[in-house]
């Protein structure tokens, strides 16, 4: 040993130097720092399943954001068309309502005006009648001549009679 | 305007009360007869007025005659609150009334069938 220039004591100091500082270093390093690693990868792993679940999660608020927009979108459409119809349906009792007041009061101004035609009619024959009465009168009272008025005393004479 | 027409609208004098009038048939008292006629009266149709009107009421009847262009012709008679009514005036009035009521009807005819149109 001494020929190749070894110090067989220092050779067994420096090994057993070297096992003890691996001890400690082992004890005193190595574990504390794996551990450290662990927990961190540990988590790192928690994160990124935390972050996935957050991404689930707002990718499901989206969906449900989307459906409730869409059916918000379809019910305000239906709502607008139920509307529309409505007052279409509205629009055209108006219009019926409007057409039979129209057509009531166009037949009883054409009633109206038949009866008052009806009733100058009336009138106006009447005139006549009253007219022609009056004008017969004025032409008997001249025109009847003594012998006629001595008839129609005969005629009343012999009809009182049979009274 | 014909005569016959004049005799459609009034073939007999008018009588316009009770012929058995009790105030007409008591007693035997003369009773007043107011007539009205368009022309003098002959004596002879005076006497056969009086003697009609007297078988009429059964009494003694006194004429109280007036001149009345008014009634054309023809005779009114009142006796009480009977009145016998033959002018031509009143067969004019009937003849009247009788024009208007057919205007009344021939107007009734032509609105029935408007107001049975739907």
């Amino acid at each position: 040993m001494g020929e190749l220039g070894l110090d067989l004591r220092l050779l067994l100091s420096q090994a057993v130097n070297f096992c003890l500082i691996a001890f400690i270093l082992h004890r005193l390093l190595y574990k504390p720092l794996l551990a450290n690693l662990e927990a961190r990868a540990r988590r790192v792993h928690e994160g990124m399943e935390k972050a996935d679940e957050a991404d689930r999660l707002l990718a499901e608020a989206q969906a449900r954001y989307k459906a409730e927009i869409e059916r918000a979108h379809r019910e305000a459409h239906e709502i607008v068309e139920q509307g529309t119809r409505t007052a279409e349906q509205h629009r055209q009792e108006l219009l019926i309502a409007a057409r039979d007041e129209a057509q009531q009061i166009i037949a009883r101004a054409q009633a109206e005006a038949q009866r008052e035609m009806r009733q100058g009619q009336i009138a106006l024959r009447q005139e006549i009648v009253d007219l022609t009465i009056a004008a017969a009168s004025q032409v008997l009272g001249k025109s009847l001549q003594e012998e006629e008025h001595h008839r129609l005393i005969e005629e009343f004479l012999a009809e009182a009679s049979q009274l | 305007m014909s005569d016959s027409a004049l005799h459609q609208a009034s073939s007999r004098p008018t009588l316009s009360a009770a012929i058995g009038d009790p105030a007409l048939q008591s007693g035997d008292a003369p009773i007043n007869a107011q007539v009205r006629v368009a022309v003098a009266l002959h004596a002879d149709e005076q006497a056969r007025l009086q003697a009609t009107l007297e078988q009429l009421v059964g009494r003694p009847v006194v004429l109280d005659v007036q001149q009345d262009a008014g009634i054309l012709g023809g005779v009114w008679v009142r006796m009480g609150d009977m009145v016998i009514d033959g002018t031509l005036k009143a067969r004019l009035e009937e003849l009247d009334e009788l024009l208007c009521a057919q205007c009344h009807l021939l107007l009734v005819a032509e609105d029935a069938p408007a107001r049975n149109r739907p």
